[in-house]
């Protein structure tokens, strides 16, 4: 299978998820031409990529995800999903990003984090937390979409949410973790 | 650049070489007023507060130092 149809695969299978939980956006897949096996998704205006709203909730989602294609196996190069009130970018309360690969030589920080728009309520803590990167493990945009109804307020669309969340992840650790 | 959709509704956009570098160096100038190889450099160099919102988005979407574009070794 080539490599854009390895990508298009996944991107129809993370829109089907959202399309039927949480949104009626889609992500695009955007290709380019100087690397065969590498995609991007993100939900555009035009071009230029943008959060989505949230079904039942005024609170949005901007997903960037770049994908390398290896063999039939799709990759996650880097994401930040980023959770916020509104398009603004100050209004953004949770940050999760990963990078496979340490983005540069020096770069300290825990490959897969969370940043969190608030402040700390601990006396004496001498920290800013959104500059913190939280560690996590790779988190699933699965998982981002289960808190946001969880948390968040956003309105699933249907009562099988989480069976689908979990199925989708379920798949994703199966063909993950096959030799 | 040409638009298109898979058969279960995808949008799929592809670019050429330059207008994928031009969709790159677009996004970093709007969100933080530079070049995406501007971007690049300063990234590396541990010049931009990434407790910016813009500058981790750009950091994934570039996905600076990765693979062929690794940086660290």
């Amino acid at each position: 299978m080539p490599p854009r149809s390895v990508a298009q695969a996944f991107a129809d299978h993370v829109n089907s998820l959202l399309n039927r939980t949480v949104t009626d956006a889609r992500l695009t897949v955007i290709g380019d031409a100087s690397h065969a096996a590498r995609f991007t998704l993100a939900c555009l205006r035009g071009t230029k990529p943008i959060s989505f709203a949230l079904h039942g909730s005024s609170v949005r989602l901007l997903v960037v995800q770049t994908l390398q294609l290896t063999g039939e196996h799709c990759q996650t190069l880097t994401y930040q999903y980023r959770l916020s009130l509104d398009e603004d970018k100050q209004s953004w309360l949770i940050r999760w990003e990963y990078y496979r690969h340490r983005p540069t030589p020096a770069y300290p920080y825990p490959l897969a984090h969370v940043h969190i728009n608030a402040e700390l309520l601990a006396g004496g803590a001498d920290a800013a937390l959104p500059k913190l990167h939280i560690p996590t493990r790779r988190v699933p945009l699965e998982l981002v979409l289960w808190h946001a109804i969880v948390e968040w307020g956003v309105e699933p669309k249907t009562d099988d949410w989480q069976v689908l969340l979990q199925d989708s992840i379920d798949e994703f650790e199966r063909r993950r973790l096959a030799p | 650049m040409t638009h298109d959709e898979t058969p279960a509704g995808t949008p799929v956009l592809e670019m050429s070489a330059d207008e994928y570098r031009d969709f790159l160096d677009e996004e970093a100038r709007e969100r933080l007023g530079m070049s995406a190889e501007e971007f690049r450099h300063r990234y590396i160099a541990g010049e931009l507060d990434d407790s910016d919102p813009d500058v981790g988005m750009l950091a994934a979407l570039i996905a600076v130092g990765q693979n062929d574009d690794r940086a660290a070794a």
